[in-house]
């Protein structure tokens, strides 16, 4: 049985609303929370903190509880569906009521609680303008009750969706099944979303729990390492476990590539630096490495380079700029998480028809955009504010970062900066971030020859000049005793620049 | 048993504290999502309200449960943590000056 009329027109809707919106919030710092707790369980899982077979339980009881909470997590956004239909059924509700009662009241109608309307039967003593008013009140009365109808009809909806709301909810066992994260996975039953959209990828990771993740993490790294949309710590992971299988058989394809890259990692953490294996394509000899952490980071620097750059001969230089940005931008910033990812992320040109060519950063302009989609995704997803990202690209990186914004949406950069561009970009509204920035020398022939577009230094251009010394040459913009590095590590933590 | 067994107690103990941190975060959540189910049964009342505050009911049960598994699992990790330590204590203890007398498992 539904509501009377008049108490449907009273339902305090506002309040309904705000009820609703704030479940909605709760629900999503939920999500934050969840990937704050499974952090605290990854941390355990280090060998460096814990090791054993009750380090090994307790980073089960941590996995546990997240399993709860994506259960928890999936019932309630279940439910938050099911409150957000019963709002629109009872606006169509109140409002249904409301017309109701305005119209009986119009017409001078007694109208009960369920909208039933008494209109006196026509009498032939009756005159003919009182047949008239009494037909016209018969009119109405047919109104006032198909009003009063939707309006219960919509009641009943509201009813109907607060229930399944409940119905949606589970409660958290209280003492589950302990997992067993060696039991062999069934992966036929988990299709990794190879392909897809970056925020689709984050959405799917973020759905399974964090025993699904490590288990799928350690049946189909090769999937998951290049995954855009999927935490840099699962990256990570991942890349790691395709390395060590690399260099544990010789002779592989892209055995020079790890190599190189183990050795990078191996001198990094040896230097006490978090690195991250972003990326690791044996195939395509492809490398990104972080220093820093790309999931917890405030400020995030990628690193696009030019011509000629490949893991085997170049990762270390990368990784080195990236580690001096990184360090220059926390030193500008005191408090401020930083993290630079060098990301060789494309075939970068490599023969004397390729370099004049835009062929390579057709390739590497997309992948460069789902790259950055990927990295702020990988945030939303899990409700975490997403870090300021600042795209710094250098030489021929620039018109694949020309390309990146070419690309179909929005570029995920807060800022781009260009390292001794030969164009790429018509201007800096193009490259579609918020700021632009460029850095070009005099002695730096690649800034001016123009090969690929305008030149950003050009005024029309539209970019904000960073400052350079006169014979800065094209290899020196990331010099530390130049003046561009300390410019290029404001511009990260946004501050301007030096 | 030849696996290798190590500790860094105040990291674990660190770790102990995160998680006493997020389960007091979560439950501090709890209150305000009461309020809100009484907040959907007075703006609709009736049987729509009572509907409507059953099943926003389910966030702070929901959330209380949460809470108090993370504080469950916080509070074993401390407890390892205080167990490591008296075990090395004791061991200790038996060690100096007992070189050459046989220990008594207990």
């Amino acid at each position: 049985m539904s509501a009377p009329l008049p108490a449907v027109a009273g339902w305090d809707l506002p309040l309904l609303r705000g009820a609703v919106g704030t479940l909605d919030v709760v629900t999503g710092r939920l999500t934050a929370w969840r990937s704050r707790t499974e952090a605290v369980g990854r941390a355990l899982e280090s060998a460096r903190c814990w090791s054993g077979p009750a380090a090994s339980e307790a980073a089960r009881a941590v996995v546990d509880l997240s399993a709860d909470a994506v259960s928890s997590s999936a019932g309630l956004r279940g439910a938050l569906a099911e409150l957000t239909r019963m709002v629109g059924a009872a606006e169509e509700a109140q409002e249904a009521a409301a017309a109701a009662l305005a119209t009986a009241a119009a017409e001078g109608l007694p109208v009960d609680e369920r909208g039933g309307v008494t209109v006196p039967v026509v009498d032939p003593r009756m005159s003919a303008e009182q047949v008239a008013v009494l037909r016209g009140q018969t009119e109405a009365a047919a109104r006032v009750e198909a009003l009063a109808g939707r309006a219960a009809a919509s009641a009943v909806v509201v009813a109907e969706a607060a229930e399944a709301a409940g119905r949606a909810l589970h409660p958290v066992a209280d003492q589950g099944p302990p997992l067993d994260l060696l039991a062999p996975f069934d992966g036929a039953g988990e299709a990794v979303p190879l392909g897809g959209p970056p925020t689709a990828v984050a959405g799917w990771w973020a759905s399974l729990s964090a025993g699904e993740q490590r288990r799928l993490l350690a049946t189909r790294p090769d999937q998951l390492g290049g995954l855009d949309g999927v935490p840099a710590w699962a990256r990570d992971r991942a890349n790691r476990l395709v390395l060590d299988a690399a260099l544990a058989a010789p002779g592989t394809p892209g055995e020079e590539t790890a190599r190189a890259v183990a050795a990078e990692l191996d001198r990094q953490e040896a230097a006490g630096r978090r690195v991250q294996l972003w990326t690791l394509d044996l195939d395509d000899g492809l490398a990104a490495v972080a220093v820093g952490d790309l999931d917890t980071a405030d400020a995030v620097a990628v690193l696009v380079p030019g011509i000629w750059t490949t893991p085997e001969d170049d990762l270390a230089a990368q990784v080195g700029n990236a580690a001096d940005v990184a360090q220059r931008a926390e030193a500008a910033a005191p408090g401020l998480a930083v993290a630079a990812l060098a990301w060789i992320g494309y075939r970068t040109p490599q023969g004397p028809l390729s370099i004049g060519s835009r062929r390579d950063a057709r390739a590497g302009g997309p992948a460069l955009d789902d790259a950055l989609a990927g990295l702020a995704a990988a945030r939303s997803a899990l409700a975490v504010p997403e870090p300021r990202t600042t795209v710094v690209a250098h030489s021929y990186g620039t018109v694949v970062a020309g390309e990146a914004a070419a690309a179909p949406g929005q570029l995920a950069a807060d800022a781009v900066v260009l390292l001794g561009s030969p164009g790429g970009a018509e201007s800096a509204a193009a490259l579609e971030a918020p700021e632009v920035y460029d850095a070009a020398s005099p002695l730096d022939p690649v800034s001016w020859v123009g090969w690929f577009g305008p030149d950003p230094w050009a005024a029309p251009f539209g970019a904000t000049e960073l400052p350079t010394d006169p014979d800065t040459l094209h290899s020196q913009y990331f010099d530390p005793d130049r003046p561009t590095l300390d410019a290029i590590a404001h511009v990260v933590v946004g501050r301007g620049h030096a | 048993m030849s696996a290798l067994i190590s500790v860094q107690l105040d990291a674990v103990e660190e770790l102990a504290a995160d998680l006493a941190t997020l389960a007091v975060a979560l439950a501090s959540e709890a209150p305000l999502c009461t309020s809100t189910a009484n907040s959907l049964a007075s703006a609709l009342g009736g049987h729509e309200g009572l509907l409507a505050f059953s099943a926003g009911s389910g966030w702070p049960r929901l959330i209380d449960s949460l809470a108090d598994r993370t504080a469950a699992v916080s509070a074993t990790l401390s407890n390892a943590v205080d167990a490591y330590r008296t075990l090395d204590a004791g061991l200790a203890r038996r060690i100096p000056g007992r070189v050459g007398v046989t220990a008594i498992a207990r």
